[in-house]
């Protein structure tokens, strides 16, 4: 009967699940030493209530068990629902020397926004790599695409991944601790970023020989560290700020170089180097702060770069939002002008949102968002009601809780902002 | 008036209640994001996420994890990323002055995982360079921790490259002292470990801070780590630092528990080294085994953050025990017992900063352990590989490749 295959599913669901949280309990108490009776007393319940006969425990019971085991509660909601492993592999038709032919047309793929199978490409000839540097560079493509389509979290699971497998090429190994700077620094973790970063530029500065892998390798991790030190600095009482102002221009310069360089080898045109294409503007921000007389200038060229015509080629899209990164924080620092001040953060607002919304970059969401927080704040002390979120900007909002960590700190101030103000209407 | 028992239970219920409260309020307000961004109706929203709308209008008690992920599904979100937007606290973000005390207290409790997220925090925080800085330092802290040395000299030469405050003197010399102590004898697990020059050179140009207002602890960790240091380069004997270890327990818990440690992790780094005779091992043995029970018996009888850096202490030199046991010995399956398993676990936890995934459960482990050991070819290579891993970092090959 079919009601009771559902139930005997249902039942080695629930007792799969009761069966992880037990573990996690047990864990728990061996980490910290504790009892059973101590542990229910951790968490707030009675010592015989611990377990739900359905294994789903409430949200409460999970938060106290990551405290109790010092893991963040994603990784302990992780582990209770991850699927059970005991599932036989599917079966295997892909040969080792089908690696080149996957890989490739991941990257295909990718350039396609095909990004669901992109992964599975990827995930396909990691299973077929028989070589370390290869398993790190197809952990290295699906990570690309992971980034690609949004989820920064997975983007950095591969990455991580592939800088712990042993032996992996000193390129490729340099190549993936600088997308890990990367990425680590679009979500927040600046300080890792940055160390990370200064590791692959040592390592890569000490080595005699050159590759384009190498110098691609240098120039994110350049990019990177100038970002995370452009971050670092306070948009009030930035004086003190001048020097690492200064290193983080110095860094983007840097990138630059690298870039050019690569620009004049073959496949490494503006497809595969887009970051490329908005380093002299995300510059500008930094040099403002140590140079006086490049303020005004700053200011004027990147509402010049923002407006400007075009966003279907590669790079011009993403060259519009890092400006506008870069508008927003010169602006909020020397512009005086009331008026002029709310006109331009407008600006930078619209082209971040246009970004974030056609590519699931939730940096630049991020961004948006926090300009958005401004404005509305600005709106409702000046007794005017703030508009309404949509749909667009609803999706926005969870993107950026889910993806940048760093944000959900705040996640109360956006919720009262916005959640409250469409959602719950039957 | 209330007794202190009293006092902690009415805390508890009042931090539950605001816990279960928050819970409530952000499934709602998720809830009503979910709601905006599938078009607005929130029945036809509850109805694709298979959700009873009422369940969410009407909630009095705290969600279930399955409620949360559904409503994070209608969002796009994995469960994992919904259940942390809705459990992530307000609170969290605290001021610089603030988060150097949570630092300092994680310094000295040896707590790799609160240095670590202190770290974080103090540079998401950073109102000045010196911040930074300081964050960068305490992330050398957190990496010397875990084995990753180069990276520790990384962030070291940040730190002073941006420059420490003199405010931050007392601070940052603990940090750099501990990390130091840790890269040269406090982690014998560590591969190659060795001086780190831009941490040495913190730790010296921070020393002036010895005259300053310093706290007592910081500076009885010191007199520990000279005692570990005298015994490394045979000034002290086994016998006499045995001595110290036992004259320490008379002293504050605190202090024994650094003297007892850092000594005794000192001598299971002379041994690590090798080189020695038959005596010289057993001598030193000894005088760990005598620190580590000295540790427990003490632990024993306390309560609150002392016991809690003992533990810690103490796990770190199980950690190296054990590390030692694999590398030395050759461990066979026999050796390793359910208690045996549990205690590297519980180490392994501590001084990986809480790297989640690499865990499943003590009997997990202790299975894993054995298959590990007969698949291996005995010579407990393949154990250190498997559960020590973090502590030599991956190897990389010195030349390029192209993997196509």
């Amino acid at each position: 009967m079919l009601t009771d295959e559902i139930g005997g599913v249902e039942a080695a669901r629930e007792a799969l699940a009761r069966e992880r949280l037990e573990e996690l309990q047990a864990l728990a108490r061996t980490y910290r030493n504790w009892s059973v009776k101590e542990l229910a007393h951790a968490l707030g319940r009675q010592p015989g209530r611990l377990v739900p006969d359905s294994g789903m425990p409430k949200i409460d019971l999970v938060v106290g068990l990551a405290k109790a085991l010092d893991w963040p509660v994603e990784a302990v909601v992780d582990h209770l629902m991850k699927p059970t492993t005991d599932r036989k592999p599917a079966v295997q038709q892909d040969r080792a020397t089908d690696y080149a032919q996957l890989y490739n047309e991941s990257l295909q793929k990718r350039l396609e926004r095909d990004y669901a199978e992109a992964i599975r490409l990827a995930v396909r000839a990691r299973a077929i790599a028989d070589t370390p540097t290869r398993r790190a560079a197809a952990f290295y493509i699906e990570s690309f695409a992971h980034e690609a389509s949004g989820s920064y979290v997975e983007a950095v699971r591969c990455l991580r991944e592939a800088v712990r497998i042993d032996g992996v090429a000193l390129n490729w190994r340099l190549l993936c601790d600088a997308h890990l700077a990367s990425v680590l620094f679009m979500q927040g973790f600046t300080t890792q970023s940055i160390g990370v970063a200064s590791s692959v530029i040592e390592y890569a500065d000490s080595v005699a020989s050159e590759d384009d892998v190498l110098e691609l390798a240098r120039g994110v991790a350049h990019w990177a560290k100038g970002h995370s030190l452009r971050t670092s600095i306070p948009l009030a009482n930035f004086e003190a700020w001048q020097n690492l102002a200064q290193i983080s221009r110095d860094h983007f310069l840097r990138a630059e170089e690298s870039a050019s360089r690569l620009a004049t080898r073959p496949g490494f045109e503006t497809k595969n180097l887009t970051f490329a294409t908005s380093i002299d503007v995300i510059a500008l921000e930094p040099a403002a702060i140590f140079d006086e007389g490049a303020r005004e200038r700053a200011v004027r060229t990147l509402v010049e770069v923002i407006r400007e015509g075009g966003t279907s080629q590669p790079g011009v899209s993403e060259r519009k939002a890092w400006a506008s990164v870069a508008l927003a924080n010169t602006a909020k620092r020397f512009l005086t002008d009331p008026m002029q001040l709310r006109g331009v953060l407008e600006l930078a607002s619209s082209a971040l949102r246009a970004h974030a919304v056609a590519t699931n970059n939730w940096y630049f969401a991020h961004r948006h968002l926090q300009l958005d927080a401004e404005r509305r704040r600005a709106l409702v002390d000046n007794g005017c009601a703030s508009r309404a979120l949509d749909a667009t900007e609803a999706r926005l909002v969870a993107g950026v809780l889910g993806q940048i960590p760093a944000a959900r700190s705040d996640s109360v101030s956006y919720f009262e902002l916005y959640a409250v103000q469409e959602g719950g209407r039957s | 008036m209330s007794t202190p028992e009293a006092t902690w239970a009415t805390d508890a219920i009042g931090a539950s209640r605001v816990l279960r409260d928050g819970l409530v309020h952000r499934t709602r307000e998720l809830f009503a994001l979910m709601v905006t961004a599938r078009g607005g109706s929130a029945r036809a929203a509850s109805s694709e996420i298979a959700v009873d709308p009422r369940s969410i209008q009407d909630m009095r008690t705290v969600p279930s994890m399955e409620l949360v992920t559904r409503v994070g599904s209608g969002l796009g979100l994995e469960p994992h990323i919904a259940v942390g937007v809705v459990a992530s606290s307000p609170l969290e973000r605290t001021d610089p002055a603030e988060i150097r005390r949570i630092l300092a207290a994680a310094d000295l409790a040896d707590d790799s995982a609160r240095v670590a997220a202190a770290a974080v925090e103090l540079a998401l925080a950073a109102a000045q360079p010196c911040d930074l800085a300081l964050a960068q330092l305490a992330e050398a802290r957190a990496c010397v921790g875990r084995g990753e040395l180069d990276r520790a000299e990384t962030h070291a030469r940040l730190a002073r490259e941006i420059g420490i405050s003199p405010s931050d003197r007392v601070l940052a010399g603990g940090l750099a002292e501990a990390a130091a102590f840790d890269a040269t004898l406090g982690s014998p697990w560590i591969a190659g470990s060795r001086e780190l020059c831009a941490l040495e050179w913190i730790d010296e140009a921070c020393r002036g801070a010895e005259q300053l207002d310093e706290p007592v602890c910081i500076a009885q960790r010191r007199a520990a780590y000279r005692l570990a240091r005298s015994l490394a380069s045979g000034t002290l004997a086994p016998r006499a630092a045995a001595a110290l270890v036992e004259d320490s327990l008379a002293g504050p818990p605190a202090a024994s528990a650094w003297t007892a440690s850092s000594i005794a992790l000192a001598a299971l780094s002379l041994i690590a080294r090798g080189g020695h005779g038959h005596e010289h091992t057993r001598a030193m043995t000894h005088l760990f085994v005598t620190a580590q029970l000295a540790l427990e018996e003490l632990a024993s009888g306390l309560d609150g953050s002392t016991r809690s850096t003992i533990e810690s202490r103490l796990s770190r030199m199980a950690f190296a025990e054990w590390s030692l046991r694999a590398r030395l010995d050759g461990l066979t399956p026999e050796c390793i017992d359910e208690r045996d398993a549990q205690e590297i676990v519980r180490a392994s936890m501590r001084l990986d900063g809480g790297d989640p995934w690499r865990h499943c459960s003590p009997g997990h482990l202790a299975r894993s352990l054995r298959s590990t050991l007969d698949a291996s070819s005995g010579d407990g290579s393949m154990v250190e590989q498997v559960h020590f891993p973090r502590a030599s970092g991956a190897r990389m090959e010195s030349r390029s490749e192209d993997p196509c």
